[in-house]
């Protein structure tokens, strides 16, 4: 029997005793008695333990009362009554299973406390208790805060441990340390993988999926998928989504979750089950066929774990030659690389513990193996990144062009080359001259190391390739020439060039025909067209002319047969045809060679004709053409160019000086170059002005001063006005000079009416010294009244320049288009308001 | 172009610099089969291609052994080319027999030993039924890569398509005949059955040959190809024909050669 003194203290406790004694039923004579020791505890006055032997004495009386035992753990939990949580949750169970069928508040709280326990087997006991005293109904509220912890906590947690924690090399240590022990068995990894996972979490969600919603289904398995429980995990997917593991119907298996799919994957890996694997990873690449790296790294993790280092090196290997964009290259690059350094880390941990070999592995080995491999995928990492982009575009010669640069020896590049020439579509390479430079650096290998031969079948192979571009074609026939040539043989390359070059019977009909085909005809029907072969074809003859002594005479033909294809096919250039004429009149006449600048004239539009007449003329006039011969040369030119408006000055210059080696200075020969000036175009202003320069200063120099005066009068008149001042002022110097003040005076009254006040400064300036030295005041005075009279008088009226001068006008729009603008009177915002 | 391919073959001396550490491979036949053919520069057939194939379209092909002969080879048959042409030099007969395993442009050219003449086949899928076959056969057959053997006594043989000019040529020698060879004439007369061809034609193993050089004499002048015989049956050179190893068959399709191995 307790010592109830120690509890019952006053009067009143004793007054409350007597009253349950009487009445133990009555519930608000305990609460009002509790609520006094609560409140004297509150005060200080009574301890917990008193309360609570009152709390046990209330419960007792009222075992079956849900709120009662409420407030009774209420208070056990809000006042920390027991350190340990058993207690309390004993208190829980004791409430429950005395209240029956009627505490499911009681399970549902006993459940949340629990949960904040964290303690695994007290949920599991508060969880089933919970089961098994509320309805089947519900049993949903329990599994809600059930979910909720594992879903929130226990998963969350496991999946940071997989992700965050670990970079992919400290992963692929672990495992390799594993497969590196002497006792390692895949079996038993796979049980002590066992033991780490999440068991707990795996039985409960097993049971969940019995119970849970169809649209929960993938959910909780996801959840499942979380706990490395693989057995079980295999289990149940095998049981809710590959019925029979039937990996066939694609359809379906579509339908689910790449991440589902992805755990289901793994779950085969750890559980090595080989041939399921391979079946089940062989539907994902067809379900995923436009992204599976994912599913091969996974794979080359399971090989890892599993199969073996070597099979993994195979893998990844195959992996890094078919991958086809840069994104997966990259991850099963940094794969292979952060295996590489994982092994090398591993091996070179256990002979640092002087650990060199176990039964399995000699680490010193191992390492070696993987120091070279990795090694190989550094140097070899760029080639490989070439493969990728040569997988995407078999065609980019470009590429295969920095293909042959990785490899320095010659049988590797001849590799590269081959491999090339066999993949490229020339119809499919669209950078012009690109695949025939390829195949002349084929070539060239051979040629270099003076496999002559074979360098040859390589150019001639090359030219049955049906280019599509010209240049393709150009570029080996020129190649294969010059290396020809680089044994000194000219004949041999002029040979070729001879083959290359043969012209068809109806040439431009096939030109027009290829022009028109859109590569229906084969390119190497138009390499006679070619101005790059022809040219080299020239310059080699012609440098043969010139070097060969015995028999010109041949070589001269053949160099002007050349000359003569090429004007033909219309591809001769204007300098072409000036070498052509230039060797004619070296080696036969220079007659004949001016017939060859006539035939270039003909042949070209007015701009070009003039640099030939340029040439011609220059020769003709040191040839020995009589002077009348020269003069119609000059005729004839000036007649065919002067209408086209070509500025002809220097071919107005060479005349004059040849007239004046031949005449000397006469008025003939001013009077042409004054012509001159004035036949040329206006558009030439400063050829104009230079040519009257000429004649003015040959008049005053040979004919005297007086005789300038017309000639000044007639450029005055004839050149621009903006360029005439600066003549009459030097018409006026001349007056001076001639004592005509009075005339300098009217000289210079005409040129003052050219222009307005302000845009003649220079003259009026000149005036202004003029009069002083030479006037008086009153004729300053007339200047000024003259300057100030002109300033009214030119001021320009701009609206009517431009209405006279028919040009465009910035006016207000005077028409209006639509009849709903016909209101709108805004004024036309092109125009502007001119200040002049 | 004659002259292009004579000067040449004096390169043939520079290619000894090449010391047997320092010899490259040689062009992979593979590159040579691809681009066997160049495009047709005939401008008639291209036109009518270009314009609209109104006429029948008819698809050629040809079946071949072939042989790269090697700078050693060329040499040896140069020899042989060398001596017959001052055999016929001295019995009045002054031409030179061109090489054939020189191109026109002087590079070194593969020589063959046809096995038909050119086939012109009315359909394309007939075409390519036709290589099928033949693959086929040649699969299941007992064939090995085999060496041809030639008769010590090379013939002149008036060429079909231009009966100006004539082939200097090496009969193939009974054994081979009447072994490896009949074998293979044997799988291309039961391919072409059924097929829809233009001309049909019958293969004569007894001709079997393979031409090495050719003479072309100028203008009015025909070629006695009896007499010329007679002439290298009375002096036959004691040159040593070269081995000819043969591991394929080729047929030419469009303008490749697909090669079909022989089975190992």
């Amino acid at each position: 029997m307790e010592d109830i003194s120690k509890y019952i203290k006053d009067d009143e406790d004793i007054a409350f005793e007597y009253e349950l004694q009487n009445d133990p039923g009555q519930l608000q004579t305990w609460v009002r008695y509790i609520d006094r020791w609560r409140e004297q505890n509150t005060n200080g006055l009574r301890s917990e333990d008193c309360i609570l032997w009152l709390f046990r004495r209330y419960v007792r009386q009222f075992m079956n009362n849900v709120d009662v035992w409420f407030v009774f753990i209420n208070w056990v939990i809000d006042n920390r009554i027991y350190t340990d949580y058993n207690e309390v949750a004993t208190i829980y169970e004791e409430s429950i299973r005395n209240c029956g069928n009627k505490s499911e508040k009681l399970c549902v709280n006993f459940l949340k406390y629990t949960i904040e326990t964290r303690d695994l087997s007290l949920i599991r006991k508060s969880f089933d208790l919970g089961l098994e005293f509320t309805s089947k109904h519900s049993h949903y509220k329990l599994w809600e805060q059930l979910l909720s912890f594992i879903k929130n906590v226990l998963i969350s947690t496991t999946e940071s441990l997989d992700k965050d924690e670990k970079s992919q090399i400290e992963q692929f240590g672990e495992t390799i340390s594993k497969v590196f022990e002497d006792d390692y068995d895949i079996d038993k990894a796979k049980e002590e993988n066992n033991k780490t996972s999440n068991i707990w979490v795996s039985i409960f969600l097993e049971r969940y999926l019995i119970v849970c919603p169809s649209n929960e289904l993938l959910d909780s398995l996801t959840m499942l998928g979380g706990t490395h429980d693989y057995k079980r995990i295999k289990e149940q997917y095998d049981k809710y989504l590959f019925q029979n593991r039937d990996y066939t119907n694609l359809t379906r298996i579509k339908d689910f979750p790449y991440s589902l799919n992805l755990v289901y994957l793994r779950v085969l890996c750890e559980l090595n089950d080989k041939s399921e694997y391979q079946r089940f990873v062989g539907t994902l690449k067809q379900l995923y066929s436009f992204n599976h790296t994912n599913l091969d790294l996974i794979t080359a993790k399971y090989l890892m774990t599993n199969e073996g280092f070597e099979a993994l090196e195979v893998h990844l290997d195959t992996l890094l030659q078919s991958t086809v964009n840069i994104e997966d290259f990259s991850k099963v690059s940094k794969f292979h690389f952060d295996f590489e350094e994982a092994i090398i880390d591993q091996c070179l941990n256990r002979i640092n513990k002087k650990e060199v070999q176990n039964t399995k592995y000699n680490f010193q080995e191992v390492m070696k193996v993987h120091l070279e491999k990795l090694q190989m995928l550094t140097n070899d990492h760029s080639i490989k990144l070439n493969d990728l982009y040569l997988r995407k575009s078999p065609n980019n010669v470009g590429m295969w062009l920095r293909r042959v640069n990785h490899f320095q020896a010659l049988k590797e590049k001849i590799d590269v080359y081959v491999q090339g020439i066999l993949q490229i579509d020339p119809l499919h390479v669209k950078e012009p001259g690109t695949f025939g430079r390829f195949w002349c650096n084929y070539a060239q290998l051979y040629w270099d190391n003076k496999d002559y031969d074979s360098a040859r079948e390589i150019f001639e192979r090359a030219l049955k390739v049906p280019f599509p571009y010209l240049k393709d074609l150009e570029t080996i026939w020129f190649s294969w020439v010059e290396d020809e040539l680089k044994l000194n043989d000219p004949t041999k390359a002029c040979l070729l060039l001879e083959q290359a070059l043969k012209i068809p019977d109806n040439p431009m009909a096939i030109l027009e025909q290829y022009e028109n085909s859109y590569g229906n005809i084969p390119t190497r029907m138009v390499v006679f067209h070619s101005l790059k072969l022809w040219t080299l074809y020239l310059d080699l003859l012609e440098s043969e002319v010139i070097s060969t002594l015995d028999k010109p005479d041949e070589m001269y033909k053949k160099t002007i047969q050349i000359y003569e294809n090429m004007i033909r096919l219309k591809i001769i250039t204007p300098l072409l045809f000036v070498s052509y004429a230039r060797l004619v009149a070296k080696y036969e006449s220079q007659i004949k060679s001016f017939q060859i600048y006539n035939r270039a004239i003909s042949s070209f539009p007015p701009e070009i004709k003039y640099d030939i007449w340029l040439l011609y003329l220059n020769v003709a006039v040191r040839s020995t053409l009589s002077v009348e011969q020269v003069r119609d040369l000059f005729d004839e030119s000036l007649s065919q160019l002067i209408p086209n408006q070509i500025n002809c000055i220097s071919i107005y210059l060479l005349n004059n000086q040849y007239e004046e080696k031949q005449t000397g200075v006469t008025q003939t020969t001013i009077t042409k170059l004054v012509k001159s000036a004035k036949e040329l175009s206006s558009k030439f202003v400063e050829s104009k002005i230079q040519l009257w320069d000429l004649a003015l200063e040959r008049t005053k120099s040979h004919f005297g001063l007086e005789m300038a005066r017309p000639l000044y009068e007639e450029c005055i008149t004839t050149i621009p006005r903006d360029k005439a001042t600066e003549y009459v002022m030097s018409f006026a110097n001349l007056e001076v000079a001639l004592g005509e003040v009075v005339r300098a005076r009217e000289v210079l009254r005409y040129g003052a009416n050219l222009l307005p006040p302000l845009r003649n400064e220079p003259l009026w300036k000149y005036w202004e010294e003029f009069e002083i030295t030479n006037g008086d005041k009153e004729k300053y005075k007339d200047m000024l009244k003259f300057k100030k009279k002109l300033d009214e008088e030119m001021k320009v009226n701009t609206e009517q320049v431009s209405q006279e001068s028919g040009n465009i006008e910035f006016v207000a729009s005077k028409t209006t288009t639509h009849v709903s603008q016909l209101s709108n009177n805004a004024p036309n915002p092109e125009e502007i308001n001119l200040d002049l | 172009m004659d002259l292009l391919k004579d000067s040449y073959n004096s390169s043939s001396e520079e290619s000894d610099v090449n010391s047997e550490e320092n010899e490259l491979p040689i062009i992979p036949t593979e590159i040579l089969n691809k681009y066997h053919i160049a495009p047709s520069t005939n401008t008639e057939s291209n036109t009518m291609n270009y314009k609209s194939s109104l006429t029948t379209k008819i698809w050629n092909t040809f079946i071949y052994l072939e042989w790269r002969p090697n700078m050693k080879d060329r040499r040896t048959l140069d020899k042989l080319l060398d001596y017959y042409s001052g055999v016929m030099n001295q019995n009045g007969i002054h031409l030179k027999v061109e090489p054939l395993y020189w191109s026109d442009l002087g590079s070194p050219y593969p020589l063959h030993i046809s096995l038909s003449p050119n086939i012109r086949i009315k359909d394309i899928i007939d075409r390519d039924k036709l290589f099928h076959r033949i693959e086929s056969k040649l699969d299941k057959s007992h064939l090995k890569p085999f060496e041809v053997k030639f008769g010590n006594v090379p013939m002149c043989i008036r060429s079909m398509t231009n009966p100006k000019s004539c082939f200097f040529t090496l009969p193939i020698d009974t054994t081979t005949q009447v072994g490896p060879i009949t074998d293979l004439v044997k799988i291309i007369e039961e391919s072409k059955k059924g097929l829809n061809l233009e001309t049909s034609f019958d293969l004569n193993i007894s001709m079997t040959h393979m031409s090495i050089g050719q003479l072309n004499p100028g203008n009015g002048v025909t070629l006695d190809m009896s007499a010329i015989n007679q002439i290298i049956q009375h002096s036959i050179s004691n040159c040593d024909i070269p081995k000819v190893c043969i591991n394929s068959i080729n047929v030419d399709k469009n303008r490749q050669s697909l090669s079909i191995r022989f089975p190992e």
